[in-house]
């Protein structure tokens, strides 16, 4: 098992993206496999699918229902790459394969918040300060067991739709726009809803990554889904 | 919390995704500058999408991706071989579409073959047979015997069946039929 490292928090805007996908090279795969060539499709799968499979186990939590996504996500992507035109890029649509089937699966499971901001919540209560003592010690130099498992629950606490933006955006590190084109929605609406989810998610954790922070009443409008 | 603040905390995300126009990310670190809070407030959002990061990382590392591959191709061949009946039929639907004109002339012509043998080479019906048989044979057992009848003409005509018919004619130059039977 791989040991997760020390988690950086010097991070500077605007650095914190994994790395890009091929894309050119994914195009002539994708016409290849277009034409039949089953060993173009094999590179695509295996190109994607761990990166499929982080923002499966995002969603979904349990590591072989997240399997059975990534596979189901590649079977689907086959069966539809006829019609694929390249109007998005390949890794961006098959996001957006992979995220429709995440959702339903997570909805099928039901583990959801109920109560949303989507659905009508417009002020949220946000514990947003961490003390600058917590922030500076060595704990948060590595993921101890009791963080491993709070992220897990703070994850899974949250709706599905902050899921899957969260692990979209900062695992993934899609932009603004793809975010836009994978989830269906429209960039403000990626903006609104990226805050409230990780408003939630630093509130789960805030005695984690920084305890005893006075609370923040953050009056914020409700998010026009599209 | 000043009321500053509340106007820079929803900014600090675009900040840390590095998506905030010039002029909007000149006033948030102006402010970050000189706001320890807001400042703590970023580096937690720094530290809790890390912490994520790091986390999904970590556990995905632990998957076995050796045969996804290997399932997902044969998914895909199984599923793009459709049952036997579905083939036949979709070969049958493709045939026709690409071969109207060719196979609706074969058919055509295959159908007037069949037509022309079947006329030449149809039995006769089973009576008129019967009776055809019969007569031939019957032709085969007639035979005309010429006989002298003196100052008249005539013939007998030997039938089958033990028939015997006689002709006498009157006038020797136009011979007529009287029947009569022994």
């Amino acid at each position: 098992m791989n040991r997760p490292g020390p988690i950086d928090v010097r991070m500077s805007e605007g650095k914190t993206k994994p790395p890009t996908p091929p894309e050119s090279n994914d195009r002539a795969l994708v016409r290849s496999a277009q034409r039949g060539d089953a060993g173009a499709f094999r590179v695509l799968v295996e190109r994607y699918q761990r990166r499929i499979y982080q923002l499966a186990l995002g969603m979904v939590k349990d590591p072989d229902e997240a399997m059975d996504i990534v596979q189901e996500t590649f079977v689907r992507v086959h069966k539809y790459l006829p019609s694929f035109k390249g109007d998005s890029s390949f890794f961006t649509w098959t996001y957006r394969i992979a995220t429709n089937l995440c959702l339903d699966a997570a909805r099928k499971r039901g583990r959801t918040e109920r109560v949303d901001l989507e659905e009508g919540e417009a002020e949220v209560e946000a514990g947003m300060d961490p003390p600058s003592a917590a922030l500076a010690g060595p704990q948060r130099a590595a993921l101890n067991n009791e963080l491993k498992e709070k992220l897990d629950e703070a994850l899974a606490s949250l709706s599905e739709n902050h899921r899957a933006i969260l692990v979209l955006r900062e695992v993934e590190g899609l932009s603004y726009e793809e975010l836009a084109k994978v989830l269906g929605i429209r960039k403000g609406t990626v903006m609104s809803r990226l805050f409230h989810a990780r408003l939630k998610m630093q509130n789960k954790l805030r005695e984690y990554l920084g305890a005893d922070a006075p609370r923040v009443q953050a009056k914020e409008e409700k998010e026009e889904e599209q | 919390m000043k009321r500053r603040c509340q106007e820079i905390i929803p900014l600090l995300g675009p900040l840390f995704d590095g998506v905030l126009d010039e002029g909007d990310r000149a006033l948030v670190q102006e402010h970050l500058t000189s706001c320890d809070a807001c400042a703590d407030r970023r580096t937690l959002l720094a530290a809790t999408a890390a912490a994520l990061r790091e986390r999904l990382l970590a556990r995905s590392a632990q998957a076995d991706f050796g045969k996804l591959a290997d399932r997902v191709m044969a998914r895909v061949a199984e599923e793009k071989r459709p049952p036997r009946a579905l083939r036949v039929e979709t070969w049958g639907s493709e045939m026709w579409g690409a071969h109207r004109g060719l196979m609706a002339g074969g058919a055509s012509l295959a159908l007037a073959a069949c037509l022309a043998l079947g006329v030449f080479f149809a039995p006769p019906p089973i009576d008129e047979f019967a009776q055809n048989a019969e007569a031939v044979a019957d032709a085969r057992q007639t035979s005309v015997d010429e006989i002298d009848f003196g100052n008249q003409n005539g013939a007998v005509l030997q039938l089958p069946h033990e028939t015997t018919v006689i002709w006498l004619a009157d006038d020797a130059s136009a011979p007529a039929a009287n029947p009569g039977q022994q």
